[in-house]
């Protein structure tokens, strides 16, 4: 269950792109914070990594949207690592 | 996870991302006081500040424990070299440590099954081999082993046994680079920092991708553009990458072209007549190869026999060697010849994987001196490492088969005299001749025995030969089956490494144990242990002490110092020994602090001085030489051999070049003949093969591949290749098919403008992927000098899986 702090970097003053901030608001796991020029604070809290993926790319998708960056990742003890088959030679 | 957590989390997420949105850059800058302050603390979580463990940029991240685990990573806003900025590997890195399959146990194999076995007989095991036969003991390492790892191991090797066989994967990653700064220069490493992509009005990237592999930096330099500042690139390559997205030109070159590019720079400099004459006159020599034996020191040639040798790398000739139209040779050439503006030109890989690798570091470091495009902030030469302490570590300690630490070298007799004193350790304890290097360390290992194959255990920690080393059939594979033949593994998950290990540890990774690397812009940056590390898995340095120890309990006389003291022994203030070869006790002091001190005697030496041990943990990395001030403060230095920064050239000069191989103050401006490939596309196999990496993973992926979200967004290792080449062979995207060059083969998807774009007649490989081991093609052919093999072009040739034989 991610938990990222992410900054959305529109191409120009963040208030100039209001749908794109609107269809933010519509997204239940986004919460929005601090605005600032063309940059804008937001933390997606999902309910699976599948989730934060789709989340990811519709804010990536949106008009004027012209960078993603993470500020802050969480981990914890629900953390999945990679289901890979080990390599591991025990037999 | 509990809704109180949760929250907890949610507002430190969103802390994170909205001090970076007041700061309206991409690149916020902070007072160092306040990075930690916007963290929340509280519900157990504590924040401490570690370089990232991935490459060799120097990122720093705090990293957020509670309960004994990583649970969170924010980019340090505190930390001069990514101001708060991390790529997508660094802000997972916490991940890497919990992989489900890290190793918790020594493992032996026993009858052909590796088995649990106690840490006591794992140490006694390996103390045994080596007492039994210590000249066919090798020590092979890293760039990420930490600095005080690296300099236990060098210290066991050359100072313990008086053997010199240890070498590092660095070996196969930067040491062109090193040759290339002694050749010219007289001593290692990079003039400037990275100072210099915040400064510089055009950025040369030459055969190199930053926007992948060093990305934090590449955002330094199109972060400017987001501000209105002007930054020309210039991408030279052999493939079209993301880099060349962000460049205003590219200059696509054939395989081998950087040679011919640089000779023709510099010939249109002489030609025309404006190279820094003032600058080449005060400042520089011209040297050029012995014809008969080369060397790396070569001979003085007159600037007169330069424009002779020269003279023939027109535009026009360097167009058919190089493939880049002689007009674009004419841009760069009348770049140079501006003085007005800064330069940096980067490198990394692209230049130093070349059998020509010392020469075409040597030719770019000439480029910039002879223009005297050089030593202002924003004018540099500058090569990057791929990994965290390939500098530190491998270049400064001086983990290599010839080395000593500190610019020292076992074939000089005063070095040897000068390390012996510092370990205390009787004269001619330390071997004359240098060991093996990497390429041939792993020949004799893999060669039988009874065929002079005289490496017959050997130790690798902290790497992954495996899947890393060239040609692999020859030079790892063939190791099975020799039964006399002991490979010793030391690391953190299973890998193609431990595939054929015969002993197996368990080891502690990054913040599971203290550390101190050196990044690409000569920055040494501390950390501490913040988390246990998983089952029985233990430090790597302790490891090397414990061996050290057995051998001594066992007689080893080389264990001992000449007062008869084991010589990695550390005193409390009682003057009691504490036993740091017994893990429970390994703690009780911090040894990486005891070892680091012992380090920096040697530092002077090569005025690569480094501050105490307690300034690093004060601060975010310093850039040495570091010197102490009147007011008793330690000062890092940006740019060596400059009068206005550095503190080691003389009073009133603007340049000197203090460790000049020719004793004068100059730097060596070299000429070197152009020289074709090692090996050529022809009638069998047409295409060049050139390897790599990609953003997602570091290196050979082991550590990557264990993170979710890494190894989702790119899954596989996959074959790049042109449309009109696919299309002519009948290949459609996503199909699988055989590469083959003339030393093995690999099966691979194809990638049709995928997100490297190769010209016609070249496919592109990236090496991260152990399912898939593209190693198994390339060429290990090395430069003669640096012995770093070529791994970006062989002849390969492609066929569709149904039509491939089987």
């Amino acid at each position: 269950m991610p938990i990222s702090g992410l900054v959305i970097t529109f191409a120009s003053q963040v208030e100039e792109h209001s749908a794109a901030i609107e269809s933010l608001h519509e997204v239940p796991e986004i919460e929005i914070g601090n605005a600032s020029g063309s940059k804008l604070a937001i933390v997606v809290d999902s309910a699976d990594k599948r989730r934060d993926q789709q989340i990811w790319n519709m804010v990536r998708e949106l008009p004027g949207v012209i960078d993603l960056a993470v500020a802050m990742v969480a981990f914890d003890e629900d953390n999945e690592t990679a289901e890979r088959e080990s390599i591991r030679n025990l037999e | 996870m509990d809704a109180k957590r949760r929250s907890f989390l949610k507002s430190a997420a969103m802390a994170a991302a909205g001090s970076m949105v007041a700061g309206n850059t991409s690149l916020p800058v902070v007072h160092a006081d306040q990075a930690v302050d916007d963290l929340p603390t509280g519900e157990g979580m504590t924040w401490n500040k570690a370089p990232c463990r991935f490459c060799g940029t120097g990122c720093h991240v705090q990293v957020g424990v509670e309960d004994g685990r990583v649970v969170a990573i924010a980019g340090d806003k505190a930390a001069d070299v990514n101001k708060g900025l991390l790529c997508v590997k660094g802000y997972h890195v916490g991940g890497i440590l919990y992989g489900k399959d890290r190793l918790t146990n020594p493992l032996l194999r026993k009858d052909g099954k590796l088995t649990e076995i106690e840490w006591d007989e794992a140490i006694e095991t390996i103390a045994k081999r080596i007492f039994d036969s210590p000249q066919t003991f090798a020590f092979y390492g890293s760039g990420q082993w930490t600095i005080p790892e690296g300099y236990a191991a060098q210290k066991f090797m050359k100072g313990g046994l008086g053997n010199n066989h240890i070498d590092p994967n660095a070996r196969l990653c930067m040491a062109s680079a090193v040759t290339g700064f002694l050749a010219t220069y007289g001593v290692d490493e990079p003039a400037g920092c990275y100072q210099d992509l915040d400064e510089c009005d055009v950025l040369i990237t030459w055969g190199n991708n930053p926007a992948e592999m060093h990305p934090v930096l590449f955002s330094r330099v199109t972060d400017r553009r987001s501000r209105g500042e002007t930054v020309r690139i210039i991408d030279i390559g052999t493939r079209k990458t993301r880099t060349t997205d962000a460049a205003n030109d590219y200059l696509e070159m054939k395989p081998h072209g950087d040679v011919a590019i640089s000779l023709g720079i510099m010939h249109l400099l002489i030609e025309n007549n404006n190279y820094d004459k003032s600058f080449v006159e005060k400042h520089c020599n011209f040297r050029g190869a012995e014809e008969l034996t080369p060397t790396l020191q070569g001979e003085q040639i007159s600037e007169a026999e330069f424009r002779k040798r020269i003279a023939k790398y027109t535009p026009e000739r360097v167009e058919e060697l190089s493939g880049v139209p002689a007009d674009q040779i004419r841009m760069l050439a009348d770049l140079f010849g501006n003085h007005d503006i800064r330069i940096t030109s980067l490198w990394c890989m692209g230049m130093n994987q070349h059998t020509m690798g010392t020469a075409i570091n040597s030719l770019v470091h000439g480029v910039h001196l002879l223009s005297g495009h050089f030593g202002r902030p924003g004018d540099a030469p500058t090569s990057l490492t791929g990994q965290p302490s390939a500098c530190g570590t491998v270049r400064e300690v001086g983990t290599l088969a010839h080395a000593l630490p500190g610019g020292r070298v076992v074939a000089n007799p005063e070095h040897r005299e000068q390390c012996e004193g510092f370990w205390n350790l009787s004269p001619g304890s330390i071997n004359a001749t240098p060991g093996y290097h990497t390429v041939k360390m792993f020949e004799q290992f893999t060669k039988p025995t009874s065929q002079g194959g005289d490496i017959t255990t050997m130790f690798v920690q902290v790497t992954n030969p495996g899947q890393t080393l060239p040609n692999l059939n020859a030079l790892f594979n063939d190791k099975q089956g020799l039964e006399d033949k002991f490979l010793i593994v030391s690391d953190v998950y299973p890998t193609a490494t431990t595939v054929l290990a015969d002993l197996i540890l368990p080891a502690a990774m990054w913040v599971e144990k203290n550390g101190v690397y050196g990044n690409s812009e000569r920055r040494t940056q501390q950390w501490f242990k913040m988390v246990d590390p998983p089952g029985e898995a233990r430090d790597d340095c302790w490891m090397t002490i414990a061996i050290a120890h057995k051998l001594f309990e066992m007689g080893y006389e080389g264990m001992k110092d000449k007062d008869g003291e084991f010589i990695f022994a550390v005193k409390n203030e009682a003057g009691e020994e504490i036993p740091i070869w017994e893990f429970d006790h390994y703690y009780d002091t911090n040894v990486d602090k005891h070892l680091f001190e012992e380090y920096r005697q040697f530092t002077t030496m090569k005025h690569k001085n480094l501050a105490p041990y307690d300034e690093y943990v004060k601060a975010r990395g310093l850039r040495w030489p570091v010197v102490e001030q009147d007011d008793g403060s330690w000062r890092e230095t940006k740019f060596r051999f400059s009068g206005f920064d550095d503190p080691f050239v003389t009073a009133g000069q603007e340049f000197d070049f203090y460790h000049s191989s020719t004793n004068d103050g100059r730097a060596q401006i070299w000429f070197h003949e152009y020289a074709p490939p090692p090996e050529m596309p022809d009638e069998e196999f047409p295409m060049w093969l050139c390897t790599g990496r990609v953003l997602e993973h570091w290196h050979s992926g082991t550590m990557t591949r264990r993170v979710s979200q890494l190894s989702r967004a790119m899954p596989t290792a996959y074959l790049e290749m042109n449309p009109e080449d696919a299309k002519a062979a009948n290949i459609r995207q996503g199909e699988r098919v055989i590469v083959e060059s003339r030393r093995g083969k690999c099966e691979l998807p194809v990638w049709i403008d995928g997100r490297g774009r190769p010209p016609r007649g070249t496919i592109f490989v990236p090496f991260f992927d152990e399912t898939k081991l593209i190693n198994n093609c390339t060429l290990d052919a090395h430069d003669p000098f640096s012995k770093q093999p070529d791994y970006k072009k062989c002849a390969a040739r492609v066929k569709k899986l149904a039509e491939a034989p089987s």
